[in-house]
């Protein structure tokens, strides 16, 4: 049986994760704060429910992030399109390729729902470099392949993505 | 102060307040969590129960081998008078010492304190009126009654459009108002209802000057009053209509087309109880009852008046009511046969629902009555009447009753049954004509093709529906009488009527008796009932209710 975790133990777990937790939420929204917050504060609130009876999860964090994750993608799934008006596909395209998808909400959204199309290994990928800003060292270290093993990854999925961005693009302009 | 430069950090403001809702939350899951040793609670709980069994059936199977008082030996001692042989129970003690009879007081008490009285738990008694006085006269049709303080009675005879006053003994009569037109005591060129209003006072329309005339207890007319509308004239002599403690006219609407196409006129499923102030002038709704329509068609015919088909769904529950004499409107609901007693100031109050026999109708039932409805109504359009309405009958004797007709010529409310057809089960279903519109036809009619295509308001319940439109009438104590449309206290036939009282609980079961039908009623339990049929005559009869204190 799980050893109950105290109030005290649970407010460090809270200090020492809050702020990656944050970021990895407030990037995926492209610095939507609001958007953020709602996503950080739910999935915490999971984590109250879900720890007092089954107790901590080895990795509290990373048991924090996928909530969080699956939280933003069903928001977006819910949330109707997104308006176009004010960013361009080549600003998207760009934004992919400069590695500053997260800085823009409505850019964040879109480069989302496209990788909500990605298979999961590659979209994870292209989420820990892309929002979380992981260096290829990293990457290389958490995936146990070399460097250049992770750019050739990378360019495959960031090829696969920019296809379905402009699949995206393309039906929400109207020109599929 | 909250502006930050990087915004993939969280405000420490927002830090602070998630972490004290945090540790709330942490607090709220803490209080309701299971007990950690819940498993062994649980354990201790089942040890326990197998412990006590094993020591109770230990204790029966020692002590209980002699079966003191019904024992073998004991009945032989018994019987032989051998008070010598009768053994004493190890346990008798028991049975005598103050501690079990205390518990038994105690348990019986609180069980009594929280059960309602065994008598308020059990069928209502059902009461069979008996008549006493019958009238000398016959009437072409009776619609309505009412008795004035004197203990004389006012008839409307609408068969001969005649209101004649009879005294108390019903023997003799006098003509008050005649069908003679032009004079002052004219009843007028069109049959009226009597409606009841202020006092022994009652209200009968006067079409031709489009009035509702004031008659007193002793039916002369005393005034004539003009309605807040004077289309409502139609609705309040369509339907029974009642007047409330504050001189208020409560009656049931026309109908009013929802939706019109070129083709189709659509109605609701439901009409509304109207209000009429005289005093102020205005109308307000009530209410509103179901009356569920398969179908409203209008055709302009050859001639170029205009036909419209008006087809209400006899298979359907409708809802009936009346206003009671305390002021309150009692609606029947008539999906679970309860009443929404609608008091003067606007509340509504939904009492218990009324104990009834329900009777569940199979698929064949439901593809009979259909196809039954179906037959009748092309009958109806092909002996040209454009309103084709039907009601059903069900569960009743499946010959007229005695006294009646064959085709239902019931004058009083509640009536119109056809003549029915036994089905396997012993119990008959018919079929019947709207009574207001009498049956067959004049043969001059041009013929209606039948309709194309008849909708169901809806899918036929699976349970027969429990009243009839025009299935209720007030008495004048505060009760409401119900008629059912099936009852399994019926013997040979007789209606037998739910009187509820004014809290909408079933008080007693009345039966009437056989070729009978409702009238109106008096004071005190007086009832006034109908018997005869259209060649003869209709006689009126009085009984009364036996006093609560003499009911069996």
């Amino acid at each position: 049986m799980h050893e109950r975790i105290s109030e005290e133990q649970f407010r460090q777990i809270y200090r020492d994760t809050i702020g990656a937790l944050y970021g990895f939420a407030s990037r995926r929204c492209g610095g939507q704060r609001e958007l953020a917050e709602d996503v950080t504060q739910e999935a915490w609130l999971r984590a109250v429910r879900e720890w007092r009876r089954n107790g901590v999860p080895d990795s509290p964090l990373g048991w924090l992030t996928t909530v969080a994750r699956n939280l933003i993608l069903n928001h977006l799934r819910r949330r109707e399109g997104v308006s176009l008006d004010s960013v361009s596909p080549a600003e998207v395209l760009n934004a992919v390729e400069q590695n500053s998808v997260s800085e823009s909400a409505e850019i964040a959204s879109i480069v989302s729902q496209a990788l909500l199309r990605l298979p999961q290994r590659e979209a994870r990928l292209l989420e820990a470099f892309h929002y979380d800003r992981c260096k290829m060292s990293q990457l290389a270290e958490a995936y146990g392949i070399s460097e250049r093993a992770v750019e050739g990854r990378l360019r495959r999925a960031r090829e696969r993505l920019r296809r379905e961005l402009e699949i995206t693009l393309k039906a929400a302009r109207g020109f599929a | 102060m909250n502006d930050f430069p990087d915004p993939h950090v969280p405000t420490p403001d927002f830090q602070a307040s998630l972490e004290n809702q945090i540790a709330r939350a942490f607090r709220a899951e803490l209080q309701f969590d299971p007990p950690r040793d819940a498993r062994r609670h649980t354990l201790g709980v089942v040890m326990g129960l197998v412990a006590g069994s094993v020591v109770i059936l230990t204790i029966g199977l020692v002590l209980g081998a002699s079966t003191g008082y019904a024992s073998a030996e004991v009945l032989h001692a018994r019987a032989n008078h051998d008070s010598a042989v009768v053994p004493e129970p190890g346990l008798t003690i028991l049975r005598t010492i103050p501690v079990r009879t205390t518990f038994n007081v105690v348990t019986c008490a609180a069980a009594s304190l929280a059960e309602p009285p065994i008598s308020a738990k059990q069928e209502p008694v059902v009461v069979t009126l008996e008549t006493t006085a019958r009238s000398a006269d016959a009437f072409g049709a009776v619609l309505g009654v009412r008795e004035n303080a004197e203990g004389k009675v006012l008839v409307n005879d609408a068969g001969r459009r005649q209101l004649k006053l009879l005294d108390s003994t019903l023997a003799a009569s006098t003509i008050v108002l005649d069908s003679v037109p032009g004079t002052s005591a004219s009843y007028g060129r069109r049959a009226s209802p009597l409606i009841p209003f202020v006092g022994d006072s009652s209200l009968l329309a006067d079409w031709n000057a489009r009035t509702m005339v004031v008659v007193d207890g002793r039916g002369r007319v005393s005034r004539a009053l003009a309605l807040p509308r004077p289309t409502d004239m139609i609705a309040l002599t369509n339907s029974p209509a009642f007047t409330d403690t504050q001189g208020r006219l409560v009656f049931r609407s026309l109908r009013l087309p929802g939706n019109e196409s070129a083709t189709h006129m659509v109605y609701g499923d439901s009409m509304a109880i109207l209000r009429a102030d005289l005093e102020f002038r205005r109308v307000d709704t009530v209410g509103r009852v179901a009356r569920p329509l398969m179908k409203v068609t209008a055709e302009k015919r050859s001639d170029g008046k205009q036909t419209t088909v008006y087809a209400p769904d006899p298979l359907q529950t409708n809802d009936d009511w009346a206003a009671l004499a305390n002021g309150s409107i009692a609606i029947v609901r008539g999906h679970d046969y309860h009443l929404d007693l609608v008091s003067p100031d606007g509340h509504t109050i939904a009492a218990p629902k009324i104990s009834l026999t329900w009777k569940r109708l199979t698929d064949d039932d439901k593809q009979r009555l259909a196809d039954s409805v179906r037959a009748a109504q092309n009958d109806l359009l092909a002996i040209g009447y454009p309103r084709a309405e039907f009601w059903l009958t069900t569960g009743m004797s499946c010959e007229p009753p005695a006294g009646l007709n064959a085709n239902g010529g019931r004058s009083g409310r509640g009536g119109g049954a056809g003549a029915p057809a036994a089905d396997e089960g012993g119990n008959c279903t018919a079929v019947a004509l709207n009574s207001s519109l009498g049956t067959g036809g004049p043969a001059t009619r041009t013929p209606i093709a039948p309709l194309a295509d008849l909708f169901r308001a809806g899918p036929v319940f699976d349970y027969e529906a429990p009243i009839q439109v025009g299935a209720t009438m007030p008495d004048r104590d505060g009760n409401l009488w119900i008629l059912p449309r099936t009852s399994t206290l019926s013997k040979t036939g007789e209606l037998v009527y739910d009187v509820v009282d004014g809290k909408g609980e079933l008080v007693e079961r009345v039966r009437l008796p056989l070729g009978r039908a409702l009238a109106g009623f008096g004071k005190g339990g007086v009832v006034y009932l109908v018997a005869g049929d259209r060649a003869t005559g209709y006689h009126l009869e009085r009984g009364r209710l036996p006093q609560p204190r003499q009911r069996k």
